[in-house]
């Protein structure tokens, strides 16, 4: 989870506690994209809720450099103070599962991110 | 002597008096300072309540009767700033009747029609999360207010609150500034059926070109089917201004009934209109409309080229491929255009597209 917003942190921890899934949080950009890619190869792919209003590398770019390094080890939601078209396209473009505006339902995205958890799952038994 | 005397006195007044400012705003300083502790100790002990009714549904009852207990401001602070970044409309819905009637709201309410122009701003700033159907009228005066910071934050409350007041703001749309407009559609497009009832009637080829243009921005933010059908009978209306804005909205309405109205106004006399043409052909895809767009990339005006080249990369496949073709042809303008927007990456099209 990476949001440099630390109301919306806290909301989504305390979500993401309430449903008892582990998780880890950062507020920089460039450090959560060095995670990701550091992440080891094989296995189910993590759930990523990422802000695109980052400081250092912007949620967007984070996608793109993704997309093209680990393309199909993360599902990823991205978060964003714009609702516009062409930003919502350009994060699906890039990779994302969904694209929700601020401010968004927290419950329907919980309930959006306990399925991806259940599909990623899916997918470490399929491999 | 006397005249030193004079000049002592002076010089004594005139230090006290710099002294009593200085001192002054020191004094206003410290207490602004302090009145914003207050306000983030209040959105520190009001966010746990609040995350708990958002993510659990918990009782809402905690979040009102902590906010009765604190002094208005900081009550009035820590719910604008949580509940416009975090609370859903709708949820938005469920919590502005039970503020409504508080005393801290009513309070802040009754500044609406006060002489300073901040705290009409936090009276309309209020009104836009706990707004009912007793304040359109306070609503109303806020949207034409003298303020245009007051105005700007009444088009928030006035759209939450539908009716009456959505056609004034579609009346007033027309004058506003594009930035306020703007604003104004995103406002509006909380509550899209009340909009596309009002939009719908003021759709009419004899209505001043100004109005009409304002209006069919409106339909097409809202990307309301219904109010755009009546966009798409305004193609052939004689102002080409007029067309220029319904091309432009129609790049939201897709359906096949709209891609023969883009074609012709991609032919049109105006090279604004023939842009705007191109670029809604891009934006819904229309892949039957590669060779004409391909013809565009040829247009005499830059601005058509470009869209043209845009589109035709946005649409992708077949229609990519016309614009490589195009870039190995023999029209020097296009060939240079093509060349630009195919070395585009699909995010960088999507972007420039959009703007």
């Amino acid at each position: 989870m990476a949001t440099a917003d630390p109301s919306l942190m806290r909301m989504l921890s305390f979500a993401l506690d309430q449903m008892r899934l582990p998780h880890q949080s950062f507020t920089s950009g460039t450090v959560v994209l060095q995670r990701l890619l550091d992440l080891p190869r094989g296995g189910r792919p993590t759930v990523v809720v990422l802000d695109v209003d980052l400081p250092g590398v912007d949620g967007h770019a984070i996608l793109e450099r993704i997309g093209v390094e680990r393309p199909d080890a993360f599902l990823i939601v991205v978060l964003s103070s714009h609702a516009d078209e062409s930003v919502q396209v350009r994060s699906l473009l890039a990779g994302a599962l969904d694209h929700l505006a601020k401010p968004f339902n927290v419950r329907v995205l919980m309930a959006k991110l306990r399925r991806w958890v259940t599909i990623a799952r899916h997918y470490q038994v399929a491999a | 002597m006397l005249s030193l005397d004079v000049l002592a006195v002076a010089l004594t007044v005139e230090g006290t008096l710099i002294a009593a400012a200085l001192g002054g705003l020191a004094v206003l300083r410290l207490y602004l300072v302090w009145r914003a502790r207050q306000v983030e100790a209040g959105v520190a002990r009001l966010e746990p309540l609040l995350h708990a009714w958002l993510v659990e549904n918990a009782d809402l009852g905690a979040v009102i009767t902590f906010l009765r207990a604190q002094p208005p401001h900081v009550a009035f602070r820590s719910v604008a700033r949580l509940a416009t970044a975090y609370v859903t409309f709708e949820r938005q819905q469920i919590l502005a009747p039970l503020l409504r009637d508080e005393p801290w709201v009513q309070g802040i309410l009754r500044h609406g029609r006060s002489i300073f122009w901040w705290r009409r701003f936090d009276a309309a700033r209020l009104l836009s999360i706990v707004g009912g159907p007793d304040d359109v009228t306070l609503v109303a005066a806020l949207l034409s207010d003298r303020s245009p910071a007051v105005r700007l934050v009444a088009i928030d409350a006035a759209a939450r609150l539908g009716g009456r007041l959505v056609d004034l703001e579609l009346d007033s749309l027309p004058g506003r500034q594009d930035a306020v407009q703007q604003y104004q559609f995103a406002a509006l497009n909380r509550h899209p059926a009340i909009v596309a009832e009002a939009l719908v009637p003021r759709l009419r080829p004899e209505v001043p070109t100004v109005m009409l243009n304002a209006w069919i921005d409106a339909a097409g933010a809202s990307a309301n089917p219904v109010a755009l059908w009546r966009v798409r009978d305004l193609a052939l209306h004689e102002a080409p201004e007029v067309r220029l804005h319904v091309a432009r909205a129609l790049r939201r309405h897709a359906e096949p009934e709209t891609v023969p109205v883009l074609l012709k106004l991609l032919t049109d006399d105006d090279w604004r209109v023939r842009a705007q043409a191109a670029r809604a052909l891009g934006a819904l895809r229309v892949t039957s409309a590669s060779a004409p767009l391909a013809e565009a990339v040829r247009d005499r005006a830059w601005w058509v080229r470009y869209r043209a080249a845009l589109a035709l990369a946005q649409i992708g496949g077949e229609a990519r491929g016309r614009l490589l073709l195009v870039s190995r042809g023999s029209d020097p303008l296009a060939r240079d255009m093509s060349t630009l927007v195919a070395g585009l990456s699909s995010a960088a099209v999507v972007e420039m597209s959009e703007v």
